[in-house]
């Protein structure tokens, strides 16, 4: 998670209402983009990966059009989205 | 794909029923993360397509799949999740403190859940022990649930094969067994063996979220195990 989200989980602020939809308030609590989505995502083979990644953490995987990837979690955590384009078919990786 | 271009989403700042709220940069809709639908902008209504990713530890993933390619940790790599703190406080709903409002399951019970057929149905995954296999059906449609005997890892499929409905029991640790004869390979869906051998079953996209977030977003989920349905 991104250090700004984690100081929100503590200071649980009065959010700003932004808008509302279906009777339920859309809630401000960050400007755009505070949180970097990934946008140019790099990839590494599993051999490469090993030297950062440890057994037990958690990835998502993605087996799409021929191509295989792995998400590290923990970084997601700290941007939230990757744009990717996997097989051919664009995608976007949240967490 | 978004108004028929390739779009990128990117975060918004903001969250609808405490979940992430996504804004993309072909028409600035904003997207609910949990099910894909844009709730403002000129997109509202149009939902994005899920697609079936496995959720699962780095060494099972590399194990099932050796040819992998791995996202590069750029930035502030941490080791570890942020959110460890959050995942084990069972009175904390979400970053601004939701209250739950449905009882059924406590609110921190984490379930898998489905949307199909127009149902959306929560599997809590305190009732699903290491291995179980279960046959259910889900809006009209049949389907697969298998957890990993050592890893915990769900593996979802659309149990029918060109519209005949398939049945499974415990086989090894990557596969189960075809009712009937044959085998499943959980890796990628392909079977072996029996009178479907070579057929190859669709992966669904499933979520594991908290039942709180879950039951905001589908308030007339129905829960396994309920009435059984074969």
């Amino acid at each position: 998670m991104h250090p700004l989200v984690f100081a929100l989980l503590f200071l649980r602020p009065d959010p700003v209402i932004e808008d509302t939809v279906e009777g339920v308030p859309r809630y401000r609590l960050l400007p755009r983009d505070a949180i970097p989505a990934i946008r140019n995502p790099s990839f590494v083979s599993a051999a490469e990966a090993r030297a950062f990644m440890r057994d037990e953490e958690p990835v998502m995987g993605l087996v799409l059009g021929g191509e295989v990837r792995a998400y590290p979690l923990w970084l997601l955590d700290g941007h939230e989205i990757v744009n990717d384009t996997v097989g051919k078919v664009p995608v976007a990786v949240t967490w | 794909m978004i108004d028929g271009k390739p779009a990128q989403l990117g975060v918004s700042g903001t969250l609808w029923k405490d979940a992430l709220v996504m804004y993309d940069d072909v028409t600035g809709s904003m997207w609910s993360q949990v099910d894909g639908r844009a709730i403002v902008g000129p997109q509202r209504g149009a939902r994005l397509r899920e697609l079936p990713a496995v959720q699962t530890t780095w060494a099972e993933w590399v194990r099932l799949h050796p040819d992998t390619r791995v996202l590069r940790k750029q930035g502030a790599a941490r080791a570890g999740s942020r959110y460890e703190a959050y995942f084990k406080d069972p009175g904390r709903l979400g970053v601004l403190g939701s209250k739950a409002r449905d009882t059924r399951l406590p609110p921190k019970e984490v379930v898998i859940g489905l949307v199909l057929g127009g149902e959306a149905r929560a599997y809590p995954r305190s009732r699903l022990r290491a291995g179980a296999v279960v046959n259910d059906v889900v809006g009209g449609v049949p389907v697969l649930l298998a957890i990993h005997p050592s890893s915990g890892r769900v593996d979802v499929f659309k149990r029918a094969v060109a519209g005949r409905t398939l049945s499974f029991g415990a086989g090894a640790a990557d596969s189960v067994k075809v009712q009937g004869g044959g085998e499943l390979d959980l890796r990628n869906g392909r079977i072996s063996g029996g009178a479907e051998h070579g057929a190859v079953l669709e992966r669904l996209a499933i979520s594991q979220p908290f039942w709180f977030s879950w039951v905001a977003f589908h308030p007339k989920s129905s829960f396994w195990p309920g009435e059984e349905r074969r």
